[in-house]
């Protein structure tokens, strides 16, 4: 399960950034980046959820691989 | 150093003149202590934008909590409102407390609640905007958010007027203090006795409501207690019905009073109360001050901030900074060097234009910035839509003012007389 960000959609705002410091970054040019590849703990899933649900311009993505029987991901709406 | 004409005493923080108009000494700060030793308040003052900026987006150095060595001082508005996540700083605790009702304010959380924002806005206006003379402030404003909040809770319906009655004496109890204060406490212990049920029937029942997501978040197995539930609740009655409320007054004041050529603009297009808000955020917002607390020693403008000290950052006075904005002291709806869409905690914008800090910036940014706006927006809209042609009662007013700007105290008019001739 991966987190992934649509940098065209982000308003910067910075919630992701500032309620979960350890999952996301703000990169150089002010857009955030996921810091962990894979989530594997429960309790970084459920943050990624509430990033998800924080997120003002919905931006924010999560990718179940496990979802995609021809491999390519798909991503979860919330 | 300051030559002496530029001297700062510190009492005029005190003064009756300051409560009503603290641009002028905001100026003086900025242009000659950007960084000033209030010796007689024992605090340290910050009033440029930049720098008000900075230190807000600095946690690490500048914290919304006192630390001891055992855990956070109480300290602040506590007394009033019992424990709140405000006191844990720049810490997992806090972040997580706030993650669980930050969702509800911000993003898809908020969409869910607009219809239902209506709805209040046009009950309230059905009952209480008649007869085509109205004072707003407690015939609509006053009672609006507070409304929002005690649904969003999920409180019965049944018991909104009791809520709103122990909102505003709690209210009153912070900004006036003496009788007030004493009506104030009182009131909150009502309000916490007629909570106590409730919280215990949300930890059995769960509800889709916000008391119970209040009830039953865990982190790591443990639950709030039934204190910081109490506590929270009283915060987010204060942080977030007083400040809308007052910053739908300060809308209308400014639109009536300030620039009533820009309001018939405003009439035209209503979508303008959006940049009407952004530019009151700016130019004179509810909250003037914000108080952090050093975790190591600063170095400033070549002074030393010593660690453990109270920095007050005037944001009031970062919103007039020159430096950043043009012709700072004039409201205009159109300026083009202010972000005036919806704010961002990041305090970053797509179009590189500044933001205003009426709502803060990072780690403690207001969390119901959106649902504040939101909430501004269509109450504003809708009062308009039924007054038709509003106009203010009276041809002069006592101004925008606060009991006691420095202590947070929230800056609003106190009475708003519109005549209106309906739609």
């Amino acid at each position: 399960m991966r987190v992934e960000i649509d940098r065209s959609r982000c308003a910067m705002a910075g919630e992701c950034v500032y309620n979960h410091p350890w999952l996301f970054a703000f990169d150089d040019d002010d857009l955030p980046v996921v810091l962990v590849d894979v989530l594997t703990q429960t309790r970084q899933i459920s943050e990624a959820h509430q990033a998800v649900a924080v997120c003002p311009s919905g931006a924010i993505s999560i990718v179940s691989d496990a979802d995609a029987p021809d491999g390519s991901a798909s991503p979860e709406s919330y | 150093m300051a030559s002496l004409q530029h001297e700062i005493d510190p009492r005029e923080f005190d003064s009756p003149g300051y409560q009503h108009d603290p641009f002028p000494l905001y100026r003086r700060l900025r242009d000659h202590h950007p960084l000033f030793r209030d010796r007689f308040h024992n605090r340290w003052m910050l009033s440029r934008y930049d720098d008000v900026n900075a230190a807000f987006q600095d946690n690490e150095t500048f914290d919304r909590a006192l630390y001891k060595v055992d855990g956070p001082y109480r300290f602040g508005s506590s007394h009033v409102f019992g424990p709140n996540i405000l006191e844990y700083g720049n810490s997992d605790r806090h972040r997580w407390l706030r993650n669980i009702v930050a969702g509800q304010f911000v993003g898809q959380g908020l969409v869910s609640f607009i219809p239902f924002i209506e709805q209040i806005a046009e009950e309230l206006i059905a009952e209480n905007l008649t007869g085509g003379e109205v004072e707003i402030v407690s015939a609509f404003t006053n009672q609006f958010p507070i409304r929002v909040i005690s649904n969003i809770l999920g409180l019965p319906r049944e018991d909104e007027d009791r809520f709103v009655g122990w909102y505003q004496a709690l209210i009153a109890g912070l900004g006036f203090g003496g009788e007030h204060l004493a009506r104030g406490i009182r009131a909150r212990n009502e309000m916490w006795a007629y909570l106590d049920p409730l919280i215990d029937d949300r930890r059995m029942h769960p509800r889709e409501d916000l008391l119970t997501r209040l009830c039953q978040a865990e982190l790591d197995g443990v639950r709030m207690t039934d204190d910081e539930v109490k506590g929270f609740i009283a915060l987010l009655l204060a942080a977030g019905g007083d400040t809308t409320d007052k910053a739908i007054a300060n809308m209308w004041y400014h639109m009536l009073y300030t620039r009533p050529d820009q309001f018939e603009a405003v009439k035209q297009d209503p979508s303008l109360w959006e940049n009407v808000f952004a530019e009151m955020m700016r130019y004179d917002p509810v909250v003037h001050v914000q108080a952090r607390y050093t975790t190591r020693e600063v170095e400033m403008y070549g002074r030393v901030v010593p660690e453990r000290a109270l920095v007050i950052l005037l944001l009031g006075a970062g919103n007039r900074d020159e430096r950043v904005f043009a012709d700072p002291d004039t409201f205009d709806i159109f300026r083009d060097d202010l972000h005036m869409g919806r704010e961002n905690r990041s305090a970053r914008y797509r179009s590189h234009k500044p933001g205003h800090l009426g709502f803060g910036v990072g780690q403690h940014f207001c969390m119901g910035y959106a649902m504040a706006r939101q909430e501004a927006v269509i109450a504003c809209t809708r009062m308009m839509q039924v007054m038709g042609d509003p106009r203010p009662t009276h041809a002069a007013h006592e101004g925008i003012t606060s009991p006691n700007i420095d202590s947070g105290g929230f800056r609003s008019p106190r009475e708003l007389w519109i005549s209106f001739d309906g739609a």
